[in-house]
């Protein structure tokens, strides 16, 4: 048993949960997700200034909501409508967030926004529409691939004196994620494939099989092409 | 002459972008006629080449081994357009059924289009790779290989599955599912 063994179980691991989730999400719902996920990861990662510009937009409003609610609860506590004067609440949203929060912001909304789609599509879209399958368990696993370099660089620091050498330190903008991904690929298939020995010739023609037997499988019956 | 990765990625781009168009049930037919192909060629490849040496010896009596490098995989790289060009133009084994609405039924079109454009530039580009480059002699290609070329060459169909019986495993189970109906 190679140094490498526990890792690439914990990936097969990994693979097999996103596989099932995606065979239980659907296909509709999974590619939803992707696309919000991969789509929003670059559209943030390109835009990063203005997300925090929104962001802080939003936040002055609720501040500002905050700061009346407070004002007017406090001058009812004085026992004039009015109030003193005082301002009861004065730090804005731009002291909260700098502009060297722009990467944190970015990722704090787009988990926000995955969070929410993968809630929203359980609840909007009927399970007619998203059909179970292998082609929903392979986005599923196209989906759990892709949270790997976004999510585990981020989580390694709580994580202290971990000898994890296979995902990169996060990555600045599309290059950084790119390297993070072909990395993780790398070591994750990589390993995988290396570990099937001789037998890889026929796993790959099982892997080209099952591959276009769940495309088949997808044509409805009743009708001609 | 650019990157022979790009190359054969731009054969490959256009196979997708024929199966986006044509649609997935079609592609399917032409997935099994691409595999049968590989699957012949590489079958022969080794009882052919004496063969082929031999009439290459008799016709143009030269040791020229460049020449005769680029002999043999014209005559496998023609063979191999040749079938993958009849089973594009002509008639081709069809699936039963509708295929899905869009966006699912275009992406999967993209899907079985990129492994048939995988399987057609990946094979095009083996059998240059196992002769040399050849066509770089006639200037068409760079064989000077960067350092993406030289990992994708790895995992070129045939260098994943160098021996042809594995590739009847998706014939025979393609060739069931459509006898079935």
């Amino acid at each position: 048993m190679s140094e490498s063994t526990p890792g690439t179980v914990a990936f097969v691991f990994y693979v097999l949960l996103f596989a099932w989730v995606g065979f239980r999400r659907g296909l509709f719902r999974e590619l939803l997700v992707l696309v919000v996920s991969v789509g929003g990861f670059f559209l943030l990662q390109q835009n990063q200034g203005l997300a925090l510009e929104i962001v802080r937009q939003v936040l002055g409003i609720v501040f500002g909501i905050v700061a009346v609610g407070a004002k007017f609860l406090a001058s009812l506590g004085q026992g004039s409508a009015g109030g003193n004067g005082e301002p009861v609440y004065t730090l804005g949203p731009s002291d909260w967030l700098s502009d060297a929060d722009q990467p944190t912001v970015s990722f704090l909304v787009w988990s926000g926004l995955l969070l929410f789609t993968y809630l929203l599509t359980n609840k909007a879209i009927p399970d007619s529409l998203s059909t179970s399958g292998l082609l929903a368990a392979m986005l599923g696993v196209g989906n759990g691939l892709f949270y790997i370099p976004t999510f585990a660089p981020r989580l390694m620091a709580f994580i202290p004196e971990v000898g994890v050498t296979s995902v990169s330190s996060p990555g600045t903008g599309m290059e950084g994620l790119l390297q993070s991904v072909t990395d993780m690929m790398h070591s994750g298939f990589g390993d995988l494939w290396v570990a099937l020995g001789p037998q890889q010739p026929i796993l790959a023609a099982i892997a080209l099989t099952v591959l276009l037997v769940a495309v088949i499988s997808t044509l409805r019956r009743g009708g001609q092409t | 002459m650019g990157l022979i990765e790009v190359y054969f990625g731009s054969i490959a781009g256009i196979i997708t972008m024929i199966g986006l168009a044509q649609g997935y049930a079609r592609e399917l037919g032409r997935s099994m006629i691409i595999i049968v192909a590989i699957f012949l060629l590489l079958y022969v490849q080794d009882r052919l080449n004496p063969i082929l040496d031999s009439v290459w010896r008799m016709v143009f009596s030269a040791e020229d081994v460049g020449a005769q490098q680029l002999f043999l995989s014209n005559f496998y790289l023609v063979t191999f357009v040749v079938i993958i060009f009849a089973g594009y133009a002509g008639r081709v084994i069809t699936f039963s059924g509708q295929q899905w609405p869009m966006p699912q039924g275009a992406i999967l079109s993209c899907l079985v289009g990129a492994i048939n454009g995988y399987l057609i530039s990946g094979s095009l580009w083996y059998y240059q790779h196992i002769y040399g480059y050849p066509l770089a002699n006639l200037g068409w290609i760079n064989p000077d290989l960067s350092p993406i070329a030289t990992e994708l060459v790895r995992y070129l169909p045939q260098n994943i599955m160098p021996s042809p019986t594995p590739w009847v495993i998706p014939i025979a189970i393609l060739l069931l599912m459509r006898v079935r109906g």
